[in-house]
């Protein structure tokens, strides 16, 4: 009888000691998964990340007498990255009905000097931004044979990352055309 | 739904009707496209026509759109959420049937321009009224808009005694023939 008793006891303590060993272990897996959740999101935060959160306004300058016509795109660029980064290229796609034409950035442009300009390279300190305006030049002659759809906006940095936006309407501006 | 992370309810959304619609086009504006405009009917619904008014002269504001379409393959809902510089919701019915020409110019272009108006109203009457231009990006639903185009009109000219083979050569040689008035330039 006591022999009975004392294994009763042995094994209600046994299955006491499984029960926290089994509790102590859902912790245990609990604070790892979420050390790995935080791990992962401090190597997320240091990884390379901007992207265009806006083109804010847009402008197409179309002056007669000159051989080229300008678009001008005003652009925020925040960088979400505990890294700075650097924008070294930037391009515009114009896309058209035949296909796509890669239209050159243009840091010459001495049009509309009052506006803010972005030159590449565009430095961005980390978690903060940029404003500014880029502007890319066509040759008048390509421009007016083109039926043009829509317009994305492509920029790189210097980790290769590569992000683009689309503007659909941009508006257009016609100088010392009276007949039109 | 959920656009920009931010979810919404299409039911909630106010139903507009179009009243009618028109198309333009202008060298000095989008290069030329060929733009539509809807006249909404806004009579039950004047919040939208101050909204228009409040945004005609603006440069810039900030509009969400989704293309939606019913179970039933008839209607295509357009819905819009403006956040700046005002903020409204609504939604625009149109019949694929009878607006299928329509969708399509605004699935092409990615632009449309709307106007408040009433039963009766039409562009060429009311040339002067406030209207905004929104742009609808529609690269992701172009497509799709193809498919149901086609499905569509094979059904409706199925409908009207056509073999399934012809009705469906129909239905596509009708876009084909619709690009005329789509794909049109003003240069």
């Amino acid at each position: 009888m006591e022999n009975n008793n004392f294994a009763n006891y042995v094994a209600i303590i046994s299955a006491a000691i499984a029960v926290l060993s089994a509790i102590f272990s859902f912790v245990q897996a609990r604070s790892a998964k979420n050390s790995y959740r935080l791990q992962k999101k401090i190597y997320s935060d240091g990884e390379p990340k901007f992207s265009i959160q806006d083109i804010s306004d847009s402008l197409l300058y179309n002056q007669k007498n000159l051989d080229e016509v300008y678009y001008f795109f005003k652009i925020i660029l925040p960088n979400l990255s505990d890294k700075a980064t650097s924008i070294i290229e930037s391009k515009l796609e114009l896309k058209h009905k035949k296909g796509k034409l890669i239209v050159k950035y243009n840091e010459d442009c001495e049009i509309r000097n009052q506006l803010e300009r972005l030159t590449i390279p565009i430095d961005i300190p980390p978690h903060s931004s940029r404003i500014g305006w880029l502007v890319f030049s066509v040759s008048r002659e390509i421009y007016d044979q083109l039926e043009i759809d829509t317009h994305y906006l492509f920029l790189k940095d210097l980790h290769g990352v590569e992000v683009k936006k689309e503007k659909i309407y941009v508006m257009e501006e016609y100088i010392n055309h009276e007949n039109k | 739904m959920r656009i920009n992370n931010k979810i919404f309810s299409i039911k909630k959304m106010a139903l507009m009707k179009i009243v009618s619609d028109a198309a333009i086009a202008s060298s000095h504006i989008a290069n030329g496209k060929t733009i539509p405009l809807i006249i909404l009917d806004t009579v039950k619904h004047p919040e939208i026509d101050e909204m228009i008014k409040m945004h005609h002269g603006i440069k810039y504001g900030e509009v969400n759109s989704q293309w939606a379409k019913s179970i039933d393959n008839r209607q295509i809902l357009l819905c819009i959420d403006i956040l700046e510089p005002t903020t409204i919701s609504f939604k625009i019915q149109f019949d694929i049937i009878a607006n299928g020409g329509l969708i399509d110019i605004i699935v092409e272009s990615q632009l449309l321009y709307l106007q408040g108006g009433k039963i009766g109203d039409r562009y060429r009457n009311t040339m002067n009224a406030p209207n905004i231009l929104l742009e609808i990006p529609s690269n992701d639903f172009k497509n799709e808009w193809i498919n149901i185009f086609n499905k569509a009109y094979t059904k409706h000219f199925r409908s009207l005694g056509m073999n399934k083979k012809d009705a469906k050569k129909a239905a596509k040689q009708m876009r084909i023939e619709w690009g005329v008035i789509r794909d049109m330039r003003m240069k």
